[in-house]
């Protein structure tokens, strides 16, 4: 079930009236968002649905062992061999799934060239849609309950935790001691942030559908499948609008998440705070999927060291982090890269950031010029590592960027006004101070149900009018 | 103020986790303040306690806590206690009267702002939007709506929307949307016809394939088309002897005009393009009904096959006019065994088309694509021996390698037949 669509309206308005019917009688109330987020996954294939139960109920039973060993006198091991458990059973499962035939193709490959054994077998399983996003909730809760920052919650909670819906799919990757304190007890119906939600929801359905889907069908989708048609100009274009599109795309699909939870009663984390405005590849994973950068922050890159052991393990760090961050995105070398050039770069940037310190430099950017700079540079860097990114092969990838010099000498007629101007567009939105959002947020909240109403009607009128029929999955879906 | 909720680590952390929407210092990760000085990670990230030590929390409290093991409940329970919403304020009328003695007062918002509405007030802004959106935009929803496949739910659905349409035409509701579509010129106009299409001055086959004057190749399709069509693009450009265009449509097929004109578009692109040879890719989306003469034609029977076959004979009739050459290409072997029966009903009706059409070959990909068995493999050997994924995960649609190797097939086909052998693959049939 996509976000974008009429069945996704109806299903939604369902759970909404009975998301504040029934909130005030707890345990129904919990069930009711169990069983419409166990419709929501299932819409897409019923087996899912296996799946999610199989990871509540192993996670939970975990997690409550990892507790009682815990607080138990004499089992410090215990927990720990416990936590290791709960983490190699979420590791296998995600490893079952999404990387199994990787691996074993490439060990095939590297066993072949050297003459040894018989083929190991592929197992060639679906995957599950939003698995990634899955076992990352799954880890923080027994990572959590171990570190002695959570306890375990009760069997519904964790239950409604793992499968509530609108994060289901593509995050954020709410944690488990942000979410469950929020179904301890009901909401007050009388104060729904509605003027926020609609919203996100209306922004998020534009970015999708009158930026992301639009860029990618006039020129990020052609460029990617024959580079050799496109000339440098164009190929410059795609490259940019493809970082546009991908944020209008992912960052389109937490808003719509966000604003679906603030309307049944729940507050989930941002996700994007601006990345492109960003003067440092750090600063722009402050501001990049958040959640995730700051989940690989807390349960990996401090657990190996962080900055504790000296600059050299620190860079390293940095490095594995990312290599790891980018794995996570999908069984391909090309993301393994994309997550690497990002490690190195971050790595690089600290290096120079320390030595200036050192030498008691100032920090750079210290004028507006400068500052610029900084932002065009950061967004080119991001800009190429993100060709890898979207690119099939690395091979594919390097044919992307030879287009930038091979295609010297002719304008080519891709970049149309409309897809210079979107791309602009999808850049210049995040330097919008955020004032002027909450002012619009303000404002939508005095016009009263009426007033939203009609501006509601009208904004889903444009957009499905000005859009492209029919709505793409979002990009995040498959990691 | 510190949080009470004892899963903030930190009310710091907290506010980054919100994206800041207080005047909290910017949220995310790898935080220059917080690298600058070691200890602050750790007192961010290390564990508050050590196995064996009590969370934090004093007292005992009897609130429930299904994960309270033996001799820990009085823990646990402290921290259900102290579960509080982030978001309240919770008014106790809305709470039942037992529970509500035995929660804590919630916390004051995080920010109190005006502005924010009931729930009721909400659904009412949503049912408002909703139906004022589909008075005007009834069109747009009713043409969604016959595009999907025929069946029940499609015409409950049109029955539903019936009256819709109605009050929107009536209310003159329904301009808006005309309007703006013919501003962006989708008001269907600007089509070429068929004789236009036909005016070639010479036949374009045979003739010499060059540098200087390459082969015209118009690939179009469905969504299987989208890799194939650009492998076939990419491999037949990269000879140098050959110009393609790519022309997919999501969704789309011969079975339903209705939904996706491809004989118009057809007629506009030979026109436009003025292409040599054609290579078409459909089927992925055609095995459902069919309306026919204000009839439904179950998917597989005589007379959908029959139907089926005229359209796809249509279609052949009017790319191959002025003697182009057309390749029409099978659809290969499929993963599910329902969807693979279907696919191969119709490669059967394309390729008996073919024959009748002088000038169309049909181009079978289903063995290129299946294992050694000829059964359906996602991962199959590349001309160096690799295992390589050929197949999307829904079984369906093709990987860049798989679309590779489909394009080769065909592609073959093609320089044979405008003998362009210096391309032609070795021991190509």
């Amino acid at each position: 079930m996509l976000f974008p669509t009429i069945t996704f309206a109806i299903f939604f308005l369902v759970v909404y009236v009975a998301n504040w019917l029934l909130m005030p009688r707890l345990r129904l109330w919990k069930w009711t968002l169990i069983a419409a987020s166990y419709v929501f996954y299932g819409w897409w294939d019923w087996r899912l649905v296996l799946l999610l139960v199989g990871a509540t109920l192993v996670n939970q039973a975990l997690g409550v062992q990892i507790y009682r060993a815990r607080v138990s006198p004499s089992s410090g091991v215990a927990a720990k061999r416990l936590l290791i458990a709960a983490v190699a059973a979420n590791l296998v499962t995600l490893g079952v799934f999404k990387y199994f035939d990787f691996f074993t193709v490439n060990l095939n490959d590297v066993l072949g060239a050297f003459g040894l054994g018989a083929p190991l077998p592929l197992l060639q399983v679906l995957l599950p849609v939003g698995i990634s996003f899955l076992v990352f909730r799954m880890l923080t809760y027994v990572i959590d309950i171990y570190r002695g920052e959570l306890a375990p919650a009760p069997w519904l909670d964790y239950a409604v935790y793992t499968a509530f819906f609108p994060y289901l799919l593509a995050g954020p990757i709410a944690r488990a001691r942000e979410f469950l304190p929020q179904l301890t007890s009901p909401r007050d119906p009388r104060a729904v942030d509605a003027p926020r939600a609609f919203l996100l929801i209306l922004v998020g359905l534009a970015k999708k559908l009158l930026i992301a889907d639009y860029l990618a069908t006039n020129l990020v989708n052609g460029l990617f499948a024959s580079p050799q048609q496109y000339s440098s100009w164009e190929t410059l274009w795609g490259i940019c609008a493809y970082s546009v599109q991908i944020y209008c795309d992912f960052s389109a699909y937490s808003d719509i998440a966000i604003g679906i939870s603030l309307l049944l009663g729940f507050e989930l984390p941002a996700n994007f705070d601006a990345p492109y405005t960003a003067r440092a590849l750090q600063d722009f994973w402050r501001r990049w999927h958040i959640t995730l950068s700051s989940w690989l922050r807390d349960y990996l890159y401090i657990p190996l060291g962080g900055n504790r052991k000296g600059r050299g393990r620190t860079y390293a760090n940095l490095v594995i982090t990312f290599l790891l961050g980018g794995l996570w995105h999908g069984a391909a070398w090309t993301f393994v890269l994309w997550g690497g050039m990002h490690g190195v770069g971050l790595a690089v940037e600290r290096a120079r950031s320390d030595m200036r310190r050192r030498r008691g430099l100032p920090e750079p950017g210290r004028t507006v010029g400068a500052r610029a700079l900084q932002r065009a540079a950061v967004f080119a860097f991001v800009s190429v590592a993100w060709v890898f990114f979207r690119a099939e092969s690395i091979g594919s990838a390097f044919a992307v960027l030879w287009r930038l010099v091979a295609g010297l000498g002719s304008i080519g007629e891709n970049v149309t006004l409309t897809v210079a101007g979107l791309t602009v567009l999808g850049v210049a939105m995040q330097y919008v101070p955020r004032r002027l959002s909450e002012r619009c947020e303000a404002g939508l909240g005095r016009i009263g149900w009426v007033g939203q109403g009609v501006l509601l009607a009208l904004a889903l009128f444009l957009i499905d009018t000005l859009g492209p029929p029919g709505a793409a999955e979002f990009l995040y879906f498959k990691f | 103020m510190r949080s009470d909720n004892p899963y903030d680590r930190s009310d710091d952390n907290r506010r980054r986790a919100y994206g800041g929407r207080d005047d909290a210092p910017r949220p995310g990760p790898f935080d220059e303040r917080l690298d600058s000085d070691p200890f602050e990670w750790d007192e961010v990230t290390a564990p508050r306690t050590q196995p064996n030590t009590p969370l934090r929390g004093g007292r005992g409290h009897d609130a429930p806590c299904a994960a309270a093991g033996p001799g820990a409940a009085s823990d646990v329970d402290v921290e259900w206690e102290r579960w509080l919403p982030p978001s309240g304020p919770h008014g106790p009328e809305t709470l039942e009267p037992a529970a509500a003695e035995a929660r804590p007062r919630p916390p004051a918002r995080r920010r109190p702002r005006r502005g924010l509405a009931t729930a009721g007030a909400a659904l009412a802004a949503m049912l408002l939007g909703f139906f004022l959106g589909g008075l005007l935009d009834a069109d747009g929803i009713i043409a969604d709506v016959k595009g999907r496949p025929l069946g029940t739910a499609r015409s409950i659905q049109l029955a539903l929307l019936r009256p819709v349409e109605g009050l929107s035409g009536a209310l003159r509701l329904d301009r808006p949307g005309a309007a703006l579509n013919r501003l962006l010129g989708r008001d269907g106009g600007g089509h070429h016809s068929l004789a236009e299409a036909s005016s070639a001055q010479k036949p374009l086959w045979p003739r010499a394939i060059t540098r200087a004057k390459p082969l015209r190749l118009y690939v179009a399709g469905d969504s299987m088309a989208q890799v194939f069509g650009s492998s076939v693009v990419n491999v037949a450009e990269a000879t140098g002897l050959a110009k393609g265009k790519l022309d997919y449509h999501v969704s789309s097929g011969l079975s339903r005009p209705d939904y996706y004109d491809w004989p118009q578009r057809l007629i506009d692109q030979i026109v436009d393009y003025k292409p040599d040879a054609a290579v078409m890719l459909f089927g992925a989306n055609d095995g459902q009904n069919v309306l026919y003469q204000g009839r439904v034609l179950k998917v597989g029977s005589k007379e959908w096959q029959e139907v089926y076959a005229k359209r796809v004979g249509e279609a052949m009739r009017i790319l191959t006019r002025g003697g182009r050459r057309v390749y029409w290409v099978g659809n290969p072997i499929m993963r599910d065994f329902g969807y693979r029966k279907r696919i191969a009903m119709m490669n059967h009706i394309y390729e008996a088309e073919a024959k009748k059409h002088p000038g169309v070959f049909f181009v079978s990909t289903w063995t290129a694509l299946a294992n050694d068995k000829g059964a359906y493999a996602e991962y199959l050997r590349d001309d160096s021996g690799d295992l390589v994924l050929m197949r999307a995960p829904d079984g369906i649609h093709l990987t860049r390698a798989g679309g590779d190797r489909m394009a080769k097939v065909v592609l073959d086909t093609v320089y044979r037949d405008w003998r362009m052998s210096t391309v032609a693959s070795p021991g190509a049939p």
